[in-house]
């Protein structure tokens, strides 16, 4: 069993590089969006704040 | 295989990932500092008060120049100033003397740039007319006239004030009515104790401080596990009993009773509540007591207001550091 995905058996090394960039970038960004988007819906409350 | 390409050994594969990663990272990294604003976050000090105050049983004390990021404000970066308070810098040579500004949230002010508040507007009215006089901004969100008491009890022992203004926006019935009463004005001896933070805080502090995004994770995180209270914000007048409508609470009245026998003439009471009703027994009751007390109803106005119901936007503000100068001016006039 591979230890991380088989996704590109035949890919050079900045294919690689690449894919797995695009890869973590978007979760990354995911998990930052939804974080963003929690701060910004509750902070709507001029009662609540963002910041603890 | 196909033509041209080689077969990546498993453990360069790992290498090539982590390397990937790291730049997916960093570039998010970048976008979310660069692009969205968002600060990295200061350790700030924590220091204990009292356990009966609750969620604000310890002190936080911002670090010198830390930047907050606020929604209401528009999605601003606040930044504290020199001490790690709302407000312009403070200067605290030998010739200085203070004056304490007390409040919640419409004092602290978040929701302005840093010298906007009205703490700081304030502070450039009292340079041109009284020199040496440093306003410091005690304003805390979801601090009443109690939660103050003790605020102030801990930074009077940084800087002596020469006066003391409580300002309050409402009139705190549900808050003060939330404490054991009647209320104690004991200080215990684990007050003004620094509060030690776990290890594993201590790694999540040290993320968020050389990361935005790491911040912005773990605030996004906590809102999270905090999601029932936004739900339920500080009481408003008209979650109170409609029997208390009406009238000052006992607490209210026996913190106020506290603030005079310890500062006396030097304190000084500001309201800016909606409440006009409740100013004439609080003017009233300050009266008897021999408490300066200044009114301003013209601050709820909602052109005052962050889309008219939030709190002190730019105009607000400004409106409350001359109201703060005005009063300050009238009841403790230049020697």
């Amino acid at each position: 069993m591979p230890l991380l995905p088989d996704i590109s058996r035949h890919a050079s090394p900045a294919g690689l590089f690449l894919r797995y960039f695009v890869i973590a970038l978007l979760i990354a960004i995911a998990l930052a969006s939804g974080a963003f988007l929690r701060i910004l819906t509750t902070g709507t409350n001029p009662f609540f704040y963002a910041t603890f | 295989m196909v033509q041209g390409m080689t077969r990546v050994r498993p453990g360069m594969r790992i290498l090539i990932a982590l390397a990937g990663a790291c730049t997916a990272l960093a570039v998010t990294e970048l976008i979310v500092t660069d692009i969205v604003g968002y600060p990295h976050h200061i350790v700030p000090r924590t220091i204990h008060l009292d356990d009966e105050l609750g969620r604000l049983s310890d002190l936080t004390w911002e670090a010198p120049r830390s930047r907050v990021w606020n929604v209401e404000g528009g999605g601003i970066v606040h930044e504290y100033n020199n001490l790690g308070l709302s407000g312009c810098d403070v200067r605290t040579g030998d010739s200085s003397r203070y004056v304490f500004v007390l409040g919640d949230s419409y004092v602290e002010a978040q929701q302005v740039h840093a010298g906007e508040e009205a703490t700081s507007v304030f502070q450039r009215l009292l340079d041109s007319a009284r020199a040496g006089m440093q306003v410091i901004n005690l304003g805390l969100r979801h601090s009443d006239p109690y939660a103050s008491w003790y605020r102030m009890k801990f930074f009077e022992r940084q800087f002596a004030p020469s006066c003391v203004i409580l300002v309050m926006e409402q009139f705190y019935a549900n808050w003060l009515n939330g404490y054991a009463q009647p209320l104690s004005f004991h200080l215990t001896p684990s007050f003004g104790t620094a509060v030690e933070r776990s290890a594993f805080h201590d790694v999540v502090a040290t993320l968020r401080m050389h990361s935005s995004l790491c911040n912005m994770l773990v605030e996004g995180y906590y809102t999270h596990e905090f999601a029932g209270f936004p739900a339920n914000p500080p009481p408003r007048m008209t979650d109170e009993p409609v029997a208390d409508r009406d009238s000052l609470t006992d607490a209210l009245r026996s913190c106020l009773r506290q603030y005079h026998d310890e500062l006396g003439s030097r304190f000084l009471v500001v309201s800016i509540a909606r409440e006009p009703a409740r100013d004439s027994l609080l003017t009233a009751f300050c009266r008897e007591l021999g408490v300066a007390c200044e009114t301003d109803i013209a601050i709820a106005s909602p052109s005052e207001h962050i889309a008219g119901k939030g709190h002190l936007n730019l105009q607000g503000n400004n409106h409350l550091g001359r109201f703060l100068y005005a009063a300050f001016a009238r009841h403790f006039p230049a020697r």
